[in-house]
């Protein structure tokens, strides 16, 4: 599936402008958004997903059209169809574990799941090895659990991408091993397309057939990483390679802050 | 012997101030959140000026309150007029008025209650729910109003507190009609002014009761849930 990204966006607070001037197109069904904190990497998600209104460009998801500003399309949201894992997961707290995953498959009127999103959000449960934890609430869950519980919520509406946002960062490094291939088997199971950003080099080497460079705010580079130097003859990632490629981008730091005593010499 | 105070004297203005109490409750509650939604979510100019309106009531003498609903809702008032006029209907020294009365004095209450439980509400939790397919409606329903209950109950139980002790806007509005507008803290002046101190007496600790079962029972609503 191709993901085409030519947006623009100039934010400005505490008199710091950052301008967003990211284009890219993403052919596989693996992409991954690397940069430095401050590089641009969750305003670029948060606009495919709809939650972030660049000031012009175009992205296409798919075959559909979901911003254009020169045609005027702004495809809400809501209506994206479009799966988001919130780097802190974003889990509903007054719902439980059931409540959460069946949130997208329920309309607001029903006090009862349709049998077929029941059959669906059961199913789930048992891939995300969520049994027996259906009632619990997510400040009871551990930190695997509630990536779980928000991937599989993330999946109920079936959605055409699924965007993840730093997908590892809140757990702890332990864990992180262990979701990252758990990530990549429910990646091949459900046959979703990813798109994720991160600053860590090992979800890249994970995650990746396309690496998308990121920093301050404009792409550098867009890598395929399918193929040598990066893969090796049995389709093995090459971490030394992929290290490589990333070298220096993960030491840059934000951009420097316009000091405001220079300004007040003037 | 100690006459004990009769049923008309008690029981009525009781009555009538839990009937007038929880209506105004209702109403206040009803407008303050949607006001408080909009002032805690939308972006439109002349926000600051609704919010500090809205506060209005609480810092105003209720006289001054009840002076400006009379001018509103008086037989000669703007809307008082219109609604004599075209539906025969007067608020005056009637309960009706008396609700708007402690309505008006108890809503800022419940708006900064509310407005500060909705300023509390996670931004991305209202966002999970928009990538999930919810229009903005279901969301502010299943889960921007969930998760700020807690905080507007709050707020509802203190204004309903108020609204039980309204004493100087009801008394424009709706005057000391016994059996009809007279509620518990005006009844309590009247049994002051008349002599009446074991009527009054019994008043006063009944309306403190409710009083402090009611702060209690916020009190409790404000602790902190979901906490990790």
């Amino acid at each position: 599936m191709r993901i085409e990204v030519d947006i623009h966006k100039t934010l400005r607070s505490n008199g710091r402008d950052f301008t967003l001037d990211v284009k890219f197109a993403c052919e596989d069904a693996l992409g991954v958004v690397f940069g430095p904190s401050g590089a641009g990497k969750s305003l670029t998600l948060r606009a495919i997903a709809g939650l972030e209104r660049p000031d012009y460009g175009r992205i296409v998801v798919g075959d559909k059209v979901l911003f254009d500003s020169m045609a005027g399309i702004d495809v809400r949201a809501s209506e994206r169809t479009i799966g988001y894992l919130f780097q802190d997961y974003a889990l509903f707290p007054h719902l439980n574990v059931e409540e959460n995953i069946s949130f997208g498959a329920k309309r607001w009127w029903e006090r009862r799941l349709p049998a077929e999103a029941a059959r669906r959000v059961a199913e789930l449960v048992d891939v995300f090895e969520l049994r027996g934890l259906n009632k619990a609430y997510p400040a009871q869950l551990s930190g695997g659990q509630r990536q779980r519980v928000a991937l599989a919520r993330a999946l109920i509406q079936r959605p055409h991408l699924l965007l993840l946002d730093e997908p590892f960062a809140a757990l702890d490094p332990l864990l992180r091993g262990r979701m990252r291939t758990e990530l990549v088997a429910i990646r091949s199971m459900f046959k979703v397309p990813m798109l994720a950003i991160t600053h860590d080099p090992e979800d890249v080497s994970v995650l990746a057939d396309t690496v998308i460079l990121l920093n301050q705010g404009k792409v550098e580079k867009v890598v395929d990483v399918k193929s040598a130097p990066y893969r090796d003859g049995e389709g093995r990632v090459s971490e030394g390679s992929i290290r490589e490629l990333l070298t220096g981008m993960d030491e840059v730091g934000p951009p420097p802050l316009p000091r405001k005593t220079i300004r007040a010499v003037k | 012997m100690i006459d004990m105070p009769t049923s008309q004297e008690v029981l009525v203005p009781l009555i009538l101030t839990l009937k007038v109490a929880g209506w105004a409750t209702v109403l206040a509650t009803a407008a303050g959140i949607a006001i408080a939604f909009a002032v805690a979510r939308l972006r439109f100019p002349g926000r600051e000026l609704v919010d500090a309106m809205m506060t209005l009531p609480m810092v105003m003498p209720p006289t001054v309150l009840g002076y400006y609903l009379l001018v509103l809702v008086g037989r000669r008032g703007v809307i008082g007029e219109w609604l004599y006029d075209n539906l025969g209907i007067s608020l005056v020294f009637t309960w009706q008025g008396a609700v708007i009365a402690a309505a008006v004095v108890a809503f800022p209450l419940v708006y900064k209650g509310a407005r500060a439980a909705f300023e509390g509400v996670e931004r991305q939790y209202e966002q999970a729910a928009r990538v999930l397919g919810k229009s903005e409606f279901e969301v502010f329903i299943r889960v921007t109003l969930p998760l700020a209950w807690r905080g507007i109950l709050a707020g509802a139980m203190l204004a309903f507190a108020r609204a039980l002790g309204e004493f100087g806007a009801t008394l424009m509005v709706a005057g000391s009609i016994p059996g009809r507008t007279q509620t518990l803290s005006i009844a309590v002046y009247e049994a002051v002014q008349a002599g009446k101190d074991d009527v009054a007496n019994f008043l006063v600790v009944v309306t403190s009761i409710v009083c402090i079962s009611i702060l209690l029972a916020s009190g409790r609503l404000l602790q902190p849930r979901y906490a990790s």
